[in-house]
């Protein structure tokens, strides 16, 4: 073989037509590469060490769950939800959820409410430690993974308990939750609480203050507010470039508003910064769980009135939720029949991910590790 | 709300206001072509931004969604363009939001949208030798678009290079423009 | 017959028994290394760590070795076969030769050479050039990356450890590492670490960088690099720059142990010496072990940089203040 036949795909023949400059080494970084979590490709051409034009390659998960959408019925689709971001798979449960009880105004009872909170912010911790592990992973440091996975496994079991599943959840209905929660859930969570909150400080002694691990993230990959609004950021890479903007308490679903809780912002704009806002995200989440369980009402967890056969009326709906990664959105058309019109979803790492072309530029390889860490993707949510 | 004042002497084709607690929108507007980026524009000003760009495929056509947030003043804001199903066009707006250049490839993925003047305009989520849409409807299932937005208040007559409200083909005015609750679902459900 | 084996020189024999002792030292070491890296990474990581194979996992690294020199050997396309397989045995080669003039304990040298630190510096030095054509012969760009950053990393760590190195000959007045044991006490207060602790300091963060452990494991970063110079490398070719890594980060620290905490020496008996010397080696291996355990990668610009800008002026400064405060 020679180097003729090596010349590349599709994506490598556009991105080499697009250079202005010839002579530069172009690198293929993944789909198969330890710090692109999964199959997300990034052709990236370099000068020295230097990344001078940077383009993501993605699709290589694509599932077409939107196409799915219109073929499913309601009840069949929602499955499908958990496998969208395997991290924070309760959020998208959410989202769906939420649409289509906002489309057939279903008035979900409190109890149940309460219970989503619990879980979706037992879920956001989950999602944030695996997140927290990896980043780590990629900047070198292999040990604090193992802790991650350790406490996630505790907030695992309790959902397992209640969910049946340790992932891909599949968990609300419409009009409520699959199973109430028990006196061993309840205290199973209080201790998960305590066990965070002692967790917490010590990985800040033992990582965030790190010396290296600083010098690795500051001031690297600094994205201005205006330029996370211009792609359309959110979630902790919006609120790391100094935005107070949370779906939860800009477009309030839910209990959220009764609960007490603050949206951690941070004004540096690079990966620490959101690196900071996700740690203090974890302590919010635990404050949330407590006040939940404290409030927590007696009552159903199924609205008696919730139909068995879902048959919304005509008509379209947008609902949003918080994710771990920012705004998961569901947009959902419906002609009256008993599958969707036409199903979007709105991803936030899609959205975070398109910004790192532009991020990436001028950045050295080491650091576009430290950025793609940073935005904390989940491939098969992007490529949904 | 400083919402209804956004779009004031831009030629629109229509406005409606919508009921956030029903659709989740504050408003959408229908625009031509030609009109969509100075609201695009309007927009980036006002500090909105771009939440996504998605397509539905309705018996006038293919009407381009474009979902625009704003992070202090929350309400969305929904841009909505038809095109024609045939050589479908839609100038790009990724030079103002340059977050919509992936939403843009994606749209034209999954409904064979074209849009002038991406500066990267390929496959982005298909494979690049596909040329199906795996999103555009086959003839019989299509809905006409008027009666789907039930969700908002009636669409104020509004005719543009496409949209011709005044006089739909064949509309069922009470089903379409009154919301409907749960209670009729049900009801529904029972046929 | 007699005449025969008195023809031999006794000097060769002896050297031809220390390489034998050395080469079957060399595959032990690594096999309880690695068994020894993996619990100590499970017991910072809180778990067991190996423990199916064997009694508390004890062969799970026999197996490991078994396994890989059970695959397939292949070398990719359009690479440069001759240089390819050169570089890890290159890796390889010059190892038991750094053994040779180590003194573990008092007369025990395979070949006490008087210029023995320039022997091992000279031959250290080869393991560069191996990654390079690892690098070069994978034709693959991740690797290409690794060997270039493994050359630029080892040029600008070889100088403070060299300058290191020279204050410790400066003030010993030898190159023969027995003698330079023998400069030294038997308590840890008569070591040459107290002398120049700075010169202890630079030393082992340059070793750190010149065995290519964490936090300077640039050449192979994996999260970066995928594994840089060996990403292609099956088998046995992976397995002897493992085998080499392993041995290096012994020789590193023996050196050390030699010329900072006084080699062979220690309270008790001489016959206890070679306990000593061991005891020393594999705390510092284990003190290698930890750090890559906990600490993150340092970015590759950071990490020159913490040479050019700090370890050499460190260094020509220790320098000079054992030039002048020692001597004087």
């Amino acid at each position: 073989m020679t180097t003729q036949n090596l010349a590349g795909d599709f994506y490598t023949q556009c991105f080499l037509s697009e250079q202005d400059e010839s002579g530069r080494v172009i690198l293929n970084m993944g789909p198969q590469h330890p710090s692109t979590h999964g199959v997300l490709r990034v052709i990236i051409e370099m000068e020295g060490e230097y990344i001078s034009r940077a383009e993501p390659v993605i699709g290589y998960l694509h599932r077409m769950h939107e196409k799915m959408g219109e073929v499913k019925t309601y009840h069949q689709y929602m499955p499908n939800m958990g496998r969208v971001d395997y991290l924070h798979a309760l959020a998208w449960n959410w989202a769906y959820i939420g649409a289509v009880e906002k489309l057939c105004q279903i008035e979900v009872p409190r109890r149940a409410e309460f219970i989503r909170v619990i879980t979706c912010e037992m879920n956001r911790i989950c999602s944030h430690l695996v997140w927290w592990g990896a980043y780590l992973l990629d900047l070198g440091a292999f040990t604090p993974i193992m802790y991650a996975f350790d406490d996630r496994e505790q907030a695992l079991d309790l959902l397992q308990m209640i969910t049946g599943s340790r992932l891909t959840y599949c968990y609300y209905r419409f009009g409520g939750v699959r199973t109430d929660i028990d006196n061993q859930f309840i205290s199973g969570a209080r201790d998960f609480c305590k066990l965070m909150k002692s967790r917490l400080p010590m990985y800040k002694d033992l990582v965030t203050d790190n010396y290296i691990l600083r010098k690795r993230c500051e001031e690297i990959g600094e994205l201005p507010l205006e330029m996370a609004r211009r792609y359309g950021a959110t979630g902790p890479v919006l609120r790391g470039s100094g935005q107070k903007y949370d779906v939860r308490r800009a477009e309030p679903y839910s209990v959220y508003p009764e609960l007490d809780f603050d949206i951690p912002v941070f004004n540096e704009c690079d990966a620490m910064a959101r690196y900071r806002v996700r740690v203090a995200e974890m302590e919010q989440s635990v404050r949330i769980i407590e006040q939940a369980l404290s409030k927590l009402p007696k009552g159903d967890v199924m609205a008696p009135k919730a139909p068995k056969r879902i048959k919304p009326p005509k008509g379209d709906v947008y609902f949003a939720v918080e994710g771990a990664r920012g705004k998961i959105g569901v947009y959902l058309a419906s002609d009256g029949s008993s599958t969707p019109y036409r199903l979007k979803l709105r991803s936030p790492s899609y959205s975070n991910l398109s910004l790192f072309a532009e991020l990436a530029q001028g950045t050295l390889l080491a650091d576009a590790v430290s950025i793609l860490g940073s935005l904390d993707l989940v491939i098969p949510e992007i490529d949904r | 709300m400083t919402a209804d004042k956004l779009f004031d002497g831009l030629q629109i084709c229509a406005r409606t206001k919508c009921h956030p607690d029903r659709c989740g929108c504050v408003m959408s507007v229908f625009l031509d072509r030609g009109q969509l980026k100075d609201a695009a524009k309007r927009l980036l000003e006002k500090k909105y931004y771009i939440e996504d760009v998605t397509g539905l495929d309705v018996a006038e056509g293919i009407e381009v969604l474009y979902h625009f947030d704003n992070f202090d003043n929350p309400g969305r804001i929904v841009l909505r363009v038809l095109t024609g199903r045939e050589n479908p066009e839609v100038p790009t707006i990724s030079d103002i939001f340059s977050g919509a250049q992936w939403h843009e490839r994606e749209c034209f993925d999954f409904f064979g949208v074209k849009f002038t003047g991406h500066p990267q305009f390929r496959p982005l989520l298909m494979p690049a030798d596909f040329t199906e849409h795996p999103l555009l409807k086959p003839e019989k299932n299509r809905q006409s678009l008027y009666e789907m937005l039930s969700g908002c208040e009636k669409v104020s007559p509004a005719k543009g290079e496409r949209y011709c409200f005044e006089a739909p083909p064949a509309p069922e005015p009470p089903e379409a423009s009154a919301p409907k609750d749960a209670g009729q679902s049900q009801t529904e459900k029972k046929e | 017959m007699m005449n025969i084996l008195e023809l031999i020189p006794a000097e060769l024999i002896r050297i031809l028994i220390g390489l034998v002792a050395i080469l079957v030292f060399i595959a032990l070491n690594a096999l309880i290394l690695v068994y020894v890296e993996r619990k100590v990474a499970g017991f910072i990581q809180r778990r067991p760590g190996p423990y199916e194979v064997g009694p508390w996992g004890i062969l799970q690294t026999l197996v490991d070795a078994v396994k890989l020199m059970g695959k397939q050997l292949f070398s990719p396309t359009g690479g440069d076969r001759l240089l390819f397989w050169a570089a890890p045995l290159l890796a390889f080669a010059p190892l038991p030769l750094l053994f040779l003039s180590i003194p573990v304990g008092k007369n025990l040298v395979a070949y006490d050479a008087n210029l023995g630190l320039i022997l091992i510096l000279a031959f250290s030095g080869l393991n560069v050039l191996a990654l390079c054509l690892a690098g070069w012969g994978s034709y693959n760009k991740w690797s290409l990356l690794g060997a270039v950053r493994s050359v630029s990393q080892a040029v600008a760590y070889e100088i403070p450890l060299l300058l290191t190195v020279l204050a410790v000959t400066l003030m010993t007045g030898t190159l023969q590492l027995s003698a330079i044991v023998e400069s030294q006490g038997a308590w840890p207060w008569q070591w040459n670490w107290l002398v120049q602790p700075a010169g202890f300091v630079i030393f082992v963060i340059c070793a750190l960088a010149e065995t290519n452990r964490a936090p300077f494991d640039l050449p192979e970063a994996e999260s970066e690099l995928t594994a840089g110079f060996h990403t292609e490398y099956s088998g046995m070719g992976f397995g002897l720059f493992f085998l080499a890594e392993y041995t290096a980060m012994v020789v590193v620290s023996s050196m050390c142990t030699i010329l900072f905490l006084g080699g062979w020496k220690g309270p008790g008996p001489e016959i206890l010496g070679v306990v000593w010397f061991f005891a020393k080696v594999y705390a510092l291996v284990i003190l290698m072990m930890w750090m890559r355990w906990t600490f993150p990668r340092v970015r590759f610009d950071q990490l020159l940089n913490i040479s050019w800008r700090w370890l050499i002026p460190l260094s020509l400064f220790n320098l000079l203040y054992v030039a002048l405060v020692v001597k004087i």
